[in-house]
């Protein structure tokens, strides 16, 4: 366990390092100029070109790359171009917002994906399968920002069943937040949710067909436990890696959602921080879902040996 | 004990319907286990011989597989079950208790991510009630006696960390835990090296011998059959072709087609043999079972065919020494 941990942290220094090359050369590439934006269009060009030295824009890329490593080294994301504060003060200011919201979505994703990916395998084309598919096929079609607005239209403006937007402050308790929480969850979790269930189904109809499946019959062990023993584990394993991966593309899209529902949030930060070409804020939230990302891997793998004992004695 | 019959299968059938077709996977099939003998079903793939053990588990893939006629009958010690009328729920209760089955694929048929000591204590715990602790040690017992060495340590072992022919021996371990009246062994060595094969043969054997049960040998191979079976049927196309003692059909066949099966049998090696003769092989393919001919299924493959062969059904008769043949040359082709 312990080497199957320090083996895997090499390699993650590795794809950060890439990641943060391709992150500092995309964030340069954006045409504009943050002190442009700043100054607005009045400035002229000499108190550009002063704010510009004031920022270390004026340095060559590869003296500017250079420092953004060695902060990189030091966990320090340098400070906002517009905000006033430090990148890694204003991204903590809205991660538990934007964390929150994402763990819940995978949450939901789960709940309604799993069971419904279990019971459609299990028995194929039975009700379930059928219903799967027509929910499928429904959510993949849907766009996001659609789902959200008809969402708020019905649920929150004409029945009030739930506020229409923002997320209650940071003075809520916890069941005000979740309250206004579950639209934007459940708009994030929908793409999930989906892909999921045909995961969840298709793996559980590979499984349902393997020989041992078969044995486990021949045991004369009923329906459920061959179900919910036999199959399901052997079934998980794709299933747990699709959980990983989309629980971390999901902060992505949480531009999307946060910016409907008006959260203030990482997507939010982002979104700004594109507009105003604000470089350390973007570079800092670009390194930290990357960052997420490689450790939600990174737990997806010890997963795979907790549940497989055929991967245990090779991942070394 | 010898004459006691536990399982009596009388005239089954079974069919496999899709949208477009329907196959006649097993027709008319009869023939009774006897508990301490071995009973084993011959055919090449296709002949129908695995579709009727798992028709007797009633492990058809519903809803496609369907048991259309005749039953199956198990001689319980407290009264006879007929198997094919039974709920679900009640025939759970015979699967795995009275009747266990082994199959070819000793890799698959394992579940990968469970110790094999943990998969054979399951079937005490669901059948018996068995406590789990107890269940396990029962499990290291049947590892020991199906000979897998230094069994208390291999219980805990995965099916990816033994060879074939161990988790051939460990799903035999299986079968036995609630000591069934019969065990359906479905091409267990197949899949086995030749020494490995042998092995187990004697292993089940052993375990016949000991336990008293019933084994029903379904194969291919004519060489394992001579091993094993006090009686044999031979199947093609879903129907028994010739039924008898097991040394009688090997001395004599009367079918055309057990005869041709017997002839494509590679010669024992002889060293005084100069030339290697070639193998006989059956000219001709497999009967489509979706499309069976009105006479004799084996009629085009024939070298007895006549005329009458190929106009109506071929019975299953009896000749004086009880050995059933269909076909309507039996007497010449002996």
């Amino acid at each position: 366990m312990f080497r199957a941990v320090s083996n895997r942290l090499g390699s993650i220094a590795t794809v950060m390092f890439i990641v943060a090359t391709v992150v500092f050369v995309i964030s340069r590439v954006i045409p504009g100029d943050p002190a442009s934006v700043v100054l607005g269009a009045a400035a002229t060009q000499d108190e550009i070109a002063r704010l510009r030295i004031d920022w270390g824009l004026d340095k060559p890329l590869i003296v500017q790359y250079v420092a953004f490593l060695g902060q990189l080294i030091r966990l320090d994301f340098g400070t906002s171009l517009f905000l006033g504060q430090p990148v890694a003060a204003a991204m903590l200011e809205r991660a538990e917002l934007t964390i929150s919201l994402c763990i819940l979505a995978t949450l939901i994703s789960v709940l309604f994906g799993m069971p419904l990916g279990i019971l459609a395998g299990a028995r194929r084309d039975g009700l379930f399968d059928r219903l799967g598919s027509a929910l499928a096929i429904l959510g993949a079609s849907l766009p996001s920002f659609w789902v959200g607005l008809i969402l708020i239209r019905f649920l929150a403006v004409d029945l009030g069943w739930f506020p229409v937007s923002g997320w209650g402050g940071p003075e809520a308790g916890w069941a005000e937040r979740l309250h206004h929480l579950i639209l934007p969850g459940v708009v994030l979790s929908l793409p999930n949710a989906v892909l999921l269930l045909r995961i969840t189904r298709t793996s559980m109809i590979d499984v349902m067909s393997q020989d041992y499946i078969r044995t486990a019959r021949a045991k004369g062990l009923g329906p459920s436990v061959v179900i919910l023993r036999h199959a399901l584990r052997n079934a998980l394993l794709p299933v747990v890696t699709v959980i990983g991966l989309t629980a971390a593309l999901m902060i992505g899209r949480t531009v999307v959602t946060e910016t409907v529902f008006g959260l203030p949030g990482i997507g939010n930060l982002v979104v700004q921080a594109v507009l105003r070409r604000d470089y350390p804020v973007l570079q800092g939230v670009l390194m930290t879902v990357a960052g997420l990302y490689v450790v939600i891997n990174l737990i997806v793998d010890l997963l795979y040996r907790w549940i497989d004992p055929r991967v245990r004695g090779s991942l070394q | 004990m010898g004459d006691t019959t536990v399982l009596a299968v009388e005239n089954l059938s079974v069919e496999f319907r899709s949208r477009r077709r329907i196959v006649r996977a097993v027709s008319d099939v009869s023939f009774t286990l006897k508990a301490g003998r071995t009973f084993a079903l011959v055919g090449e793939s296709g002949s129908g011989k695995s579709v009727t053990s798992l028709a007797i588990m009633r492990l058809l893939a519903a809803p496609a597989g369907r048991i259309t006629g005749g039953s199956v009958t198990l001689h319980a010690p407290d009264g006879p079950l007929a198997l094919t009328a039974l709920s679900e729920r009640a025939m759970r209760a015979v699967r795995g208790r009275q009747i266990a089955m082994i199959f070819q694929e000793p890799m698959t048929s394992l579940n990968p991510l469970f110790t094999v000591g943990d998969q054979i204590a399951e079937v005490a715990r669901h059948h018996l009630g068995t406590s789990r602790a107890e269940a396990f040690k029962g499990a290291v017992a049947l590892l020991d006696r199906v000979g897998i060495p230094a069994a208390a340590h291999r219980a805990h072992a995965y099916p990816h960390e033994l060879s074939g022919g161990m988790r051939q021996r460990a799903m035999i371990a299986m079968a036995l835990a609630c000591k069934p009246l019969v065990m359906i062994a479905d091409e267990p060595t197949t899949a086995l090296d030749v020494t490995v094969q042998a092995q187990m043969l004697e292993l089940i054997r052993e375990l016949q011998d000991e336990t008293g049960m019933a084994v029903l040998f379904i194969t291919h191979n004519l060489g394992v059959v001579a091993e094993i079976a006090s009686e044999v049927a031979v199947m093609y196309g879903g129907q028994i072709v010739e039924r008898g003692e097991a040394g009688a059909i090997f001395a004599a066949p009367r079918h055309p087609y057990t005869r041709g099966l017997l002839d494509s049998l590679p010669p024992e090696i002889d060293s005084n043999m100069p030339v290697r003769a070639p193998l006989k092989a059956i000219p001709g393919s497999v009967v489509d079972l979706a499309a069976l001919p009105p006479g004799c299924r084996f009629a085009p493959r024939c070298a007895w065919r006549q005329p009458r062969c190929e106009t109506g059904a071929i019975a299953l008769d009896a000749d004086p020494a009880n050995r059933l043949v269909r076909c309507v040359r039996a007497q010449e082709v002996a």
